[in-house]
This record gives structure tokens, C-alpha cells and sequence, in this order.
């Protein structure tokens, strides 16, 4: 879509065998860009995240392509299109002690992920390990390596997974509502983070999340998922402060009202049909009729 | 051990007001002529005419000191019957476990990994057999195609390894279906906890997420499915080790039972309750070695 895109979405369709989850989305991403996209439970913002990643066995691509670096994954072979996937782009999900085997060692499980990459060298690995903890402002890494994830918090979790992408030198993270499970004090700690992931390391994210207001904090660009198709895509300061699009502004009415947190809509109450069309410079709305 | 004897005292209880009379019994085994005096007399010598808390009393002091009295049969003392029915046990048991783990492990493995495809639904139907037949018709059928048929091994278990076979493989057959079907869903299990989707964006490779990761923490629930069963085997197969004669634990209570051989079945219950001790205190102890979080609780 656009050049200098390190990640182009061309109408993805994607599902679990009973239909499409997600319809016809499209987006590009910037080399250093944050993008979040907000929207109700359901609305498919999980599936999209799984489809971009293509390591598992669902959802199933059922139309359009993902290009990642100019290079068309969706027609790539299974194992080529997960060796590369894995190489370019990591995955945080929202239980940040889920993603970890609770009682495997972080130093196993480190070693482990970046040996899958290659990127593992046993004389460099503590110093590297190090380096980047004290980056992140970890603490002591012998001991955290030591530890199992059953024995930190969930905020400890999600930052150290931050480390690993750190570690592995994806350029592209994709974050599953990563701040939605943790207590106020350490979201904001955690949405740091991943700033400071784009800022020094040049990584892209894509997060998906209920949290407008962390949408806000982070974002350069901001999407609104609806039954699977983006309503509204443009710069966070436009969609948030100037939305277009009904369903936003009734999420963006609502969520003010309720603390922050989405509301339920339903899909019904808002037409999916149409295009999305630029309404303003880089702002884009779902609009009825052809484009 | 306080377990230990709470059981004994109930199983001395449930042989005290059970009917039938050993000394009766002993008498007529010896082809005597039973009369009143002989009768009374052969129930004073084994001790018979005791309150029955005096009787246990002395048994457990003697059970104590290792002495678990002798045998009304023959007169052997109940604790060198019991190791030497051991002995045949432990062969058959070690045996039959070791021919249904090294089966069943790499099988419950490979249905998990390729789950719903044509081996998986191929070795799923065998162990729903397995699993549904009795030790005693797997025996029999065994047997009639082994022995009767094709003449391949022997029908009465001598000590040798043929003679092992059979006893073995009506053994291991049910165990290994059940290890089958029971470990394959701990693997399930395990294949779909999130840590395997996040080893699996990581690029982790498939062997490294399976073997280290996966069997690691199925390896827990399964340890104590592989623990029930030695318990099982080691209080000796009944059925099995009196259907081709081998000379076990199973065995030796069976006899024992017919021929109302009081201290023998108690010294059996004793060492069963025993053995079922120690595999739980070993289990647990392979539960914090496996699990750190056991180790906290």
C-alpha cells in the first residue's frame, strides 16, 4: 500500500472453517510505527494478530496476503513462511505468564527460542542477556534466569518477554491486549516498554487492546475493529479526538464514560458495508459505496 | 505406619468374623480324622482359642520384630514365603511394566502429535480393545493361539524366559492400552496450554517444545498413572499368576485364601499397604523434582 512499509495487510480474510473472522483487511505498517487497534471482545482483533503471525495451524487465511519486507508471505510454503515469521515477528500475549512454560527456567527457555533462530551463542549469552535486562531495567539477570515464570508477577512476565523480542532482534511485534491483565501501577511501565522498543530497536508493534487510553499513550496510528473489518484507521490524535465513523464514536463516548474500558456493541447496530475511504490526510473511514 | 496398622487390625478383623475355621481346615488338608479333642486341641496349638484383641495384640508385637507368624499350611514362617514370592512378582512385574512403558510412551506420543489421522484412530481402536478385555481373557486367548495353536511356548510358567512370556504379555496388554490412551491425553493436554503456542512464535524448534517442554510437564500426571499401576503389580496379579501358574504374590494369596491361611494373607496385606507407602512417598518425590512449585507448597 504504502512504500517504506515494513508490513502491508491487502484485503486478509481469515477464520476458523465456519466462516471469516476477520474481512477484507487491509493496512500498512511503518518501519518504527505503533499501531494500535481497538474494539469489542470478538471483534477479531486476536485472530488478525494470529493470522499476521501464520505459526499456527489456525486461523486459516481465506483470502488477500500479508507482505512482510517485500516479500509475499501468504505464498510462501508452511515451514518457509513460519522460519521466517518466527526470524521477523514476536508475539505477546495477553497472560503474560501463560507464554512461558511456568516451570521451565527463563535460561532454558531463552536459550531455547533464540537456538530456534540462531541467534544463540553460549560464550556472548549472559553478557547479551545483561546488557539488555539492564536496558529494561530488570534487575539482577542471573537470578530472573534462574527463576521459572510461575515465581514472578504477571508485569515481571510481560516485560521479560519484552527482553526476549529485545534478544532475538524481531522487527516487528505484534502484542496481544499486553497491558489488559496487569495491575494500574505496571501498565504503564509495560506501555514504556514497548515504546522504548520502537525508539531503540527500530521495532514496529501492532496492539491489539480494549484500552483506549493506552491506544493513546502509545500509538502513532490507531484502528477500530468491527465484526471483523477495520472501521476507521488514521493517526491516533484523529481518530481518538476527531472520529468519523459512528461505531467510534459511540466506543470513544462510552469508554469515556465507563473509565476507559469498550463497551459491547453490536455489529447489527452499525453497517460493515462499503470501503474504507480517505477521508483526511492518512485518515481512513468505512463509507457505503464502491471507492 | 500408622496407615499400616489400621489396616492390619482391619484385616484381622474381617478374618476373625469371617466364616470358616483354619483349624478345620488344616486338619482335613492333612487327611486326618476330626474329631472334638483333635479339633480343640489343633485350635489351642495355633492359637485359635484367644480373645481376638490378645491374638492381634500378639501379632502385631510379633509383626513388629519382623515375625509375621508362620503359615497354617506348612508351617513356614509368612515372611520367607512372602520374599520368595516376591522374587517371582518383582520379575514378572518389572517385566511386564518395562514391555508396557516402552510401547506405550513413543505410541501415546506419536497419536498425540498426529491427532485424528489414520494412526492415531488405528492405535486408538487397539487400546479401546485392550483396555475393554480381563486379564483372564487375554490369558485364555493367548494361550489357545500360543500355546495350543502354534505351539510356541510353554502353557505352565517355568522359571525361564519362555515361560515368562505369556504371564507378561497378559499382563502388559490392558496396562498398555490404558497407558495408551491415558497418556496421549495428558500430552493433549499439554499440546494446547498456551506455553506451547508461545514456544511455537518463538520459532522454538517442534523436537525442543515436544521433549523438553511438553512431555517435561505431562510427565507429572503421568508419573502418577505409571505409579498406580506398579502398586497394582507388585501386590501381584491374581488372575494372571493363577492361570499360568507362576509362583507370585497373586498366587500365594490365592492359595492362601482358599486354605484359610490367616497369617499368610495377613502378611500379604501388610506388605501390599507397604508397597503402596513407599511408591506414594517416591512419587511425591519425583513430584518436586519434576515440579517446583510442589516443592513450595
Amino acid at each position: 500500500m504504502n512504500n517504506g512499509s515494513i508490513l502491508t495487510l491487502d484485503k486478509l480474510s481469515a477464520g476458523y472453517g465456519t466462516g471469516d473472522v476477520i474481512s477484507e483487511v487491509s493496512f500498512s505498517l511503518r518501519q518504527d510505527e505503533i499501531l494500535c487497534i481497538a474494539g469489542q471482545s470478538g471483534c477479531g482483533k486476536s485472530t488478525l494478530l494470529r493470522a499476521i503471525m501464520g505459526v499456527f495451524d489456525l486461523p486459516e487465511i481465506t483470502g488477500g496476503s500479508i507482505t512482510l519486507n517485500g516479500t509475499v508471505l501468504t505464498e510462501l510454503p508452511k515451514k518457509q513462511r513460519r522460519e521466517l515469521s518466527t526470524r521477523s515477528m514476536g508475539l505477546i500475549f495477553q497472560n503474560p505468564g501463560a507464554a512461558f512454560n511456568p516451570i521451565r527456567s527463563y535460561e532454558k527457555q531463552f536459550r531455547e527460542a533464540l537456538s530456534g533462530c540462531g541467534k544463540y551463542d553460549k560464550s556472548t549469552f549472559n553478557a547479551v542477556v545483561e546488557e539488555v535486562f539492564s536496558r529494561l531495567g530488570l534487575g539482577d539477570a542471573k537470578r530472573i534466569l534462574r527463576s521459572c515464570p510461575y515465581e514472578m508477577s504477571g508485569g515481571m512476565n510481560q516485560r521479560i518477554a519484552i527482553a526476549l523480542t529485545m534478544l532475538m532482534g524481531q522487527r516487528l511485534l505484534l502484542a496481544d491486549e499486553p497491558t489488559s491483565a496487569l495491575d494500574a501501577g505496571i501498565r504503564r511501565q509495560v506501555a514504556d516498554e514497548i515504546k522504548l522498543l520502537r525508539d531503540e530497536n527500530g521495532v514496529s508493534v501492532i496492539a491489539v487492546t480494549h484500552d483506549l487510553a493506552l491506544a493513546r499513550y502509545i500509538a502513532d496510528r490507531v484502528a477500530i475493529m468491527l465484526g471483523g473489518r477495520i472501521v476507521e484507521l488514521g493517526s491516533s490524535e484523529d481518530v481518538i479526538s476527531a472520529p468519523a465513523h459512528p461505531y467510534t464514536r459511540a466506543l470513544i463516548g462510552a469508554a469515556a464514560q465507563l473509565g476507559g474500558s469498550l463497551p459491547e456493541f453490536h455489529g447489527a447496530d452499525f453497517s460493515l458495508e462499503g470501503t474504507l475511504r480517505e477521508v483526511a490526510s492518512g485518515h481512513f473511514v468505512l463509507t457505503e459505496g464502491s471507492a | 505406619m500408622i496407615i499400616v496398622i489400621g489396616l492390619s487390625f482391619l484385616t484381622y478383623l474381617l478374618m476373625y468374623i469371617s466364616p470358616g475355621d483354619p483349624a478345620l481346615k488344616k486338619l482335613n488338608a492333612q487327611g486326618i480324622t476330626v474329631s472334638e479333642e483333635t479339633l480343640a486341641e489343633a485350635r489351642h496349638d495355633m492359637g485359635l482359642d484367644k480373645p481376638f484383641l490378645v491374638r492381634y495384640g500378639q501379632w502385631l508385637a510379633g509383626a513388629l520384630h519382623g515375625d509375621l507368624g508362620n503359615s497354617y499350611k506348612d508351617g513356614l514362617p509368612v515372611a520367607q514365603k512372602l520374599v520368595h514370592a516376591l522374587r517371582y512378582t518383582l520379575i514378572l512385574s518389572s517385566a511386564s511394566l518395562a514391555l508396557a512403558l516402552i510401547v506405550a510412551v513413543p505410541l501415546a506420543v506419536l497419536t498425540a502429535v498426529r491427532k485424528n489421522g489414520v494412526f492415531d484412530y488405528i492405535v486408538r481402536f487397539l487400546s479401546f480393545i485392550g483396555n475393554s478385555m480381563p486379564n483372564f481373557l487375554i490369558s485364555v486367548l493367548l494361550m489357545y493361539f500360543l500355546c495350543v495353536k502354534l505351539k510356541l511356548l510353554p502353557v505352565i510358567a517355568d522359571e525361564s524366559v519362555r515361560g515368562l512370556i505369556l504371564p507378561c504379555l497378559a499382563l502388559s496388554i490392558p496396562i498398555c492400552a490404558q497407558f495408551i490412551r491415558q497418556f496421549r491425553a495428558e500430552i493433549l493436554e499439554q499440546l494446547g496450554r498456551e506455553y506451547v503456542a508461545g514456544a511455537v512464535s518463538r520459532g522454538v524448534k517442534p523436537s525442543v517444545i515436544l521433549f523438553k517442554n511438553v512431555l517435561h510437564n505431562a510427565a507429572i500426571p503421568i508419573l502418577t498413572i505409571i505409579a498406580l499401576s506398579v502398586g497394582t503389580l507388585l501386590g501381584g496379579s491374581v488372575v494372571v499368576e493363577t492361570i499360568f501358574r507362576w509362583q507370585g504374590l497373586g498366587k500365594l494369596v490365592m492359595d492362601a485364601i482358599t486354605a484359610r491361611d490367616y497369617p499368610v494373607i495377613q502378611g500379604f496385606v501388610i506388605f501390599t499397604s507397604c508397597v503402596y507407602v513407599l511408591i506414594n512417598l517416591l512419587t511425591d518425590l519425583c513430584y518436586r523434582r519434576l515440579d517446583p512449585r510442589i516443592e513450595e507448597v
